[in-house]
């Protein structure tokens, strides 16, 4: 399924952290153009990309380079001129009960007239045979999962931004979702909110049954969050490396960024992004850049 | 918000002025009374029962004008806001009517509805729509893309993201529609009754000029203006309730 057959990386031996199957998500032979004034920009030519189940992927690359692009197609919440997604084998069309998507821009995805519960419990309104207690109780136990506890009856607008993304995750998971789909959900906000931010993504993923795609610019946050990270190239977007990141979880803030391991990964990723960058500069007419063997 | 003196203390001094300019002759008396004069014909007008049996027909007739107003330009606007078909459908006989002063279309009103409340509360909800439906419309075209996707992600019906995100999200420029309207209410329901009345407010003061009785005019007009004020006190409270959400409560 993959252009680029996934490489184990060099250093260590492949330490799954959980067993990885077949893949939850999964795009073939993508197409997507846009026309502007004329000109025909190649978002994906014939794309494919997979997301095993179970997984902590990163997917990292330069803006422009298509990857909230990609997000927004395997949550449903576009579609492609061509090819096709499939969801637990199943064909996106519209987005799919299952999977969930969290926004960058949390200031304008939460619901400033609903308090922090009114706003977790937003997605299980539509679902039916839930009593009102029950639903209650599910959203206290996701607003606990994200330490806002004693926040409930807060207003959006009373929160900071790092609290109003907690918002947003617990939202999403009160639902319960196979794939969570993170686009650069850290990046609006400060340093330290951020690792706080990261520390809790991680505990939700290693407590949960959820698979974590995740789109960032930081490919030290790719690299210390993920299991996977895929680093992809621009116009058309290309797979330019896909590396296992075999760290052990749980991870620490500190160590873990230590490690030897961490920091091959992330000279690896860094060095080719920057070697893409240099053979296809943004302004050039792009071909398809040269994928590393 | 608290601070109002400062307001009120201008509007005493405007009245120490007119009372000084009617006592010491400044203006001519007949046509300018003494302020005193006119709170005292105020009071004797408000206390006989004169004044209250002209507010509430005038009042009746404000209230369901503006309340068909709401009830047509609302899901109009909506309508208009989340399908292009509607809009390009509504827009221009809307933009067509919008611009006719109501006192122009009062005339015909006349003749297909006859001089009682029905050509009246039909005038203002006419005058009041348009204001409530604009808004609405651009309130629903100001949404963010982000909470519609929002919504579809966590796999809301489509009738449901208009009822539990498009109308809250535009609630706030929907009632800024409603409070334009309310003053166009109250000037078109005066309009229609010094048009074709047979009582409101607007007959009252008509009815007082025709007979030289000036300071019961200007009764008259001081009722006008404690109502629009009230009115629009009231309508803050109502907002400020329905908006409690928003952080800085906005200057009224």
């Amino acid at each position: 399924m993959l252009r680029n057959s996934v490489r184990e990386f060099p250093a260590v031996a492949p330490l799954p952290s959980r067993p990885h199957e077949a893949p939850i998500l999964a795009a073939s032979g993508i197409d997507q153009r846009f026309i502007v004034k004329g000109r025909t920009t190649t978002v994906f030519d014939a794309f494919d990309f997979a997301v095993e189940e179970g997984s902590f992927v990163s997917i990292v690359g330069p803006s422009g380079c298509g990857k909230s692009t990609l997000l927004k197609l395997m949550a449903g919440l576009e579609s492609a001129s061509g090819g096709e997604i499939l969801f637990k084998g199943k064909r996106v069309d519209q987005p799919p009960k299952g999977v969930i998507y969290v926004f960058q821009q949390y200031n304008k995805s939460i619901f400033p007239w609903r308090t922090v519960l009114e706003n977790v419990g937003f997605g299980l309104e539509h679902q039916d045979g839930l009593s009102r207690a029950s639903r209650r109780e599910q959203c206290q136990e996701y607003i606990r999962l994200v330490g806002l506890e004693g926040y409930e009856s807060y207003y959006p607008s009373q929160l900071s931004g790092g609290m109003q993304q907690r918002v947003a995750i617990a939202r999403a998971l009160v639902c319960k979702p196979d794939v969570l789909m993170m686009d650069e959900p850290f990046s609006a906000v400060d340093a330290l909110t951020r690792a706080t931010l990261q520390q809790l993504v991680l505990k939700i993923w290693q407590s949960l049954p959820v698979t974590v795609v995740f789109v960032t610019h930081d490919v030290d946050e790719a690299v210390y969050l993920s299991s996977r990270v895929v680093s992809l190239g621009r116009a058309p977007a290309h797979i330019v490396d896909d590396v296992r990141i075999a760290l052990p979880y749980p991870r620490d803030a500190v160590r873990t960024r230590s490690d030897a391991r961490y920091i091959a990964a992330r000279e690896r990723l860094l060095s080719r992004i920057l070697a893409a960058e240099t053979a296809c500069p943004v302004d050039a007419k792009p071909e398809r850049a040269e994928q590393p063997a | 918000m608290k601070l109002r003196w400062p307001g009120f203390v201008l509007v005493a001094l405007a009245l120490l002025l007119w009372q000084c300019a009617s006592t010491y002759g400044w203006v001519d008396t007949v046509s300018v009374p003494r302020v005193t004069t006119i709170v005292l014909s105020w009071w004797q007008n408000l206390a006989n029962g004169a004044l209250p049996a002209q507010i509430i027909p005038s009042l009746r007739r404000l209230v369901i004008g503006l309340g068909v107003a709401i009830a047509v330009g609302v899901p109009l606007g909506l309508l208009m806001g989340v399908n292009r078909l509607t809009y390009r459908l509504l827009e221009p006989i809307t933009e067509i009517i919008r611009p006719i002063p109501s006192a122009a279309y009062i005339p015909v009103a006349i003749l297909f509805l006859g001089l009682g409340d029905q050509m009246k509360i039909f005038v203002i909800t006419l005058a009041c729509v348009f204001p409530i439906l604009l808004n609405t419309y651009s309130g629903v075209k100001g949404i963010d893309p982000v909470l519609i996707d929002t919504g579809r992600t966590l796999g809301t019906p489509r009738f449901s993201i208009l009822r539990k995100i498009v109308f809250p999200a535009c609630l706030p420029s929907l009632l800024t529609g409603i409070r334009i309207s309310l003053g166009i209410a109250l000037i078109v329901s005066v309009t229609s009754e010094m048009i074709a009345g047979t009582n409101g407010l607007g007959y009252f003061i008509l009815d007082k000029q025709r007979t030289f009785r000036v300071s019961e005019v200007f009764a008259g007009i001081l009722t006008l203006g404690v109502l629009g004020y009230v009115l629009n006190l009231i309508f803050l409270q109502i907002e400020r309730y329905l908006l409690r959400w928003r952080g800085t409560t906005a200057e009224a």
